[in-house]
């Protein structure tokens, strides 16, 4: 068994749409150790959510996963069937989806809601009868009940409605934990919640992951959850990756232009809580892109070197970035 | 739904059934044609005979009068005495109801039973093939004149295929006892399952051609929330939990889609009345329809007054049945 769980190569994603073809993902690598927290930041429409869609198979029409390879617990998981693939979500690897208040079916109980996911993965169930219905409903109440919600077994039957916002965010993080999945990806999983509930969630998913030695993805707008819930991070912009790194190198000594203009939109040390402030000027159109450095129209360091295509380039043991900063024999 | 909400919607129904009263009540007087004139026909009579027969019916009396005689005894369900049959009102729509709602429940059933499914399958294969066939389909569904197609349902299968009877509801061998007055229901009461195979045989051709522009208009719908609901963030959810594509379509798209669909079938069965009245004519179908039909040309003002007043309240009532069927479908909705 290999360390790494998770190893993306060279991954595009493009959107097929009347002005031209988006490429909404366009070469990103991403590794994830097992156990590990990765955390993903950057600007909305960077690719963040569309990276890992695609590593869900979950990329619908117009788009489509156009190039790459997607290894995940030594599968290709692009050369998997459909029906395969089905096998793999919700068991192995689990989603919770950026808008919590959207994600459970408004007509279902919560109840239906967390059966279902195990009645389509959990093999440890009794075959069938009124001892699997039983099992399901106990395990149904402990997945509640280890998201905090108090008398569980009541709430079975209701509906999401009758939840509040940081509820359902703790009901999809138990429909996705129930099935113990290798990889949790949780794609913003508190924006929409106040303060002290997005503390709470946040709390809650890496007591989990100590618990059930499970690797997450954390995607965030957030630096400051980055710094304390990541051991990595990814930073995005225009689709691919800019910079990679143990999160304390970044955010100590980021290499980018991108990631030190987020970080200095920061007043530190105090980071938690902050938003990204947004840097001068606007991301690229990803339609038609020039090869160049995508950042280039908003660096305040750029040279004519960098209208030709920019390569990730080492930035120390374990690090890399995409600028031509950065000497390679420093690594 | 309370008790209040209730009381509020049957006090609604009064003043949509006072104008519809008089808006019937004036287009009869204003459509020429005198009901005496039609019953004596050929038929010599001296005028004295003919002024007896109009103060029988009490047509000697002014509009406004008649107007309001009519409202102050159909408040007391007394609707008056059919003029071409001599037999109170009520007795006379209440024999050919049954006729009526068994043709347009079939009718109902067959327009659901074929417009979900092509609806889902014209949603899940948005713009193949089958998908603009659907799209065309249904237009000509909701615009084709009813009495067209029903004709040329007929010509095919009963006039030239002959394997499907021309008219009627039931052949004259396969009669049975009337207990429901549903002959589907009251062929299998007798066992006779001959009858109740002939029964399905007379009814399906007006079923299908009553139910036709539900159909279309049911099979848009359903292709229009399926669309919608299939884009939502809890069907990518479901997805993402690893369900199987029936369950994802079935019970977390579908489920919602069709609160939509059932809503509007049940406004749409309202429709069904209008229709009712050109199918059964076609048909020769032996309903409220056809007969509304006839007492117009026979200028029977108390019965054509009565079956309006009843297709008013059925109409109301189904929307009423909408507004529940969708609170009971939808559970955000308190009742
Ligand atoms: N259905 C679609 N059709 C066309 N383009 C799309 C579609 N979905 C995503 N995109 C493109 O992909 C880009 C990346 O989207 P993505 O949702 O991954 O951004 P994100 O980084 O998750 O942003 P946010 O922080 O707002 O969630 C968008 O800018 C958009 O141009
Ligand atoms: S490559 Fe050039 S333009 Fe791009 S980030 Fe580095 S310095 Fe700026
Ligand atoms: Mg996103």
């Amino acid at each position: 068994m290999t360390q790494t769980l998770l190893d993306v190569r060279g991954l595009r994603t493009v959107f097929e749409t009347r002005a031209g073809r988006v490429c909404a993902v366009d070469g990103v690598d991403v590794t994830v150790q097992r156990g590990e927290c990765l955390g993903v930041v950057g600007e909305s429409g960077s690719g963040k959510s569309v990276t890992f869609s695609s590593v869900m198979g979950l990329v619908k029409s117009p788009g489509r996963v156009d190039e790459g390879t997607i290894s995940f617990d030594g599968r290709d998981l692009r050369a998997l069937s459909p029906a395969e693939m089905r096998a793999v979500r919700g068991r192995d690897i689990a989603m919770t989806m950026q808008d919590a208040l959207t994600a459970l079916n408004p007509a279902l109980t919560v109840g239906e809601q967390i059966a279902e996911v195990l009645e389509a993965h959990d093999e440890t169930l009794p075959p069938r009868g009124a001892a699997r219905r039983a099992a399901i409903r106990a395990k149904s109440v402990e997945m509640l009940g280890l998201v905090g919600i108090p008398s569980a077994e009541n709430r079975l039957r209701q509906y999401p409605h009758e939840f509040s916002g940081g509820m359902r965010q703790r009901i999809m993080i138990a429909i996705a934990l129930a099935c113990r999945p290798k990889l949790l990806i949780a794609d913003e999983p508190t924006t929409a919640l106040d303060v002290t509930i997005q503390a709470q969630v946040l709390e809650l998913i890496s007591d989990i992951r100590a618990r059930l030695g499970m690797s997450v993805v954390l995607i965030t707008h957030d630096l400051g959850v980055v710094a304390e819930h990541c051991d990595r991070v990814m930073v995005m912009y225009a689709g691919q990756v800019v910079e990679e790194g143990p999160t304390a190198q970044v955010i100590g000594d980021p290499q980018h232009p991108y990631t030190q203009g987020l970080l200095a939109s920061i007043p530190r040390p105090g980071l938690r809580g902050q938003p990204i402030r947004p840097i001068e000027g606007q991301v690229p159109d990803l339609i038609g892109l020039a090869p160049q450095c995508r950042f280039y129209s908003r660096c305040t360091r750029r040279t004519d070197a960098c209208l030709a295509p920019v390569e990730m380039r080492a930035a120390g043991p374990n690090r890399r970035a995409r600028c031509i900063l950065i000497e390679e024999d420093r690594a | 739904m309370s008790l209040g909400k209730l009381l509020e919607r049957i006090l609604q129904l009064v003043p949509v059934l006072l104008g519809v009263s008089l808006i019937v009540f004036v287009m009869m007087a204003l459509t020429p044609g005198d009901p005496v004139q039609i019953m004596i026909g050929d038929q010599s009579i001296t005028p004295e005979q003919e002024a007896e027969l109009r103060r029988g019916l009490g047509l000697d009396r002014p509009l406004v009068e008649r107007f309001f005689v009519f409202i102050g005894n159909a408040v007391q369900f007394d609707f008056g005495t059919s003029f071409y049959h001599r037999r109170p009102v009520g007795e006379v729509i209440a024999e050919r109801l049954p006729a009526t709602i068994e043709l347009s429940l079939v009718a109902l059933i067959v327009a659901l039973v074929t417009a979900i499914p092509l609806g889902v399958l014209a949603a899940i294969k948005k713009n193949s093939i089958f998908d603009r066939l659907a799209t065309v389909g249904s237009l000509l569904g909701v615009s084709l004149p009813g009495f067209w197609f029903g004709i040329l349902l007929l010509m095919l299968f009963a006039v030239h295929l002959q394997i499907l009877p021309v008219s009627g509801r039931i052949g004259f061998s396969s009669e049975v006892p009337t207990v429901t007055g549903f002959l589907l229901i009251d062929t299998l009461l007798a066992g006779n399952l001959r009858a109740f195979g002939d029964a399905c045989r007379h009814i399906l051709l007006p079923a299908i051609t009553l139910g036709l522009p539900m159909t279309a208009i049911l099979m848009r719908v359903t292709r229009t929330s399926m669309l919608e609901v299939l884009r939502q963030d809890y069907v990518t959810f479901a997805d993402a939990k690893g369900l199987s594509r029936r369950r994802v379509l079935f019970r977390h798209a579908l489920k919602n889609a069709l609160i939509p669909t059932v809503s509007v079938a049940a406004i749409e069965t309202g429709s069904l009345l209008g229709g009712n009245m050109i199918v059964e004519t076609v048909f020769g179908w032996p309903g409220l329809g056809r007969l509304v039909v006839e007492s117009i040309f026979l200028r029977n003002y108390p019965l054509v007054q009565a079956a309006v007043l009843f297709y008013a309240v059925t109409y109301v009532l189904l929307n009423f049945v909408a507004d529940i069927l969708y609170t009971v479908l939808n559970p955000r909705v308190k009742l």
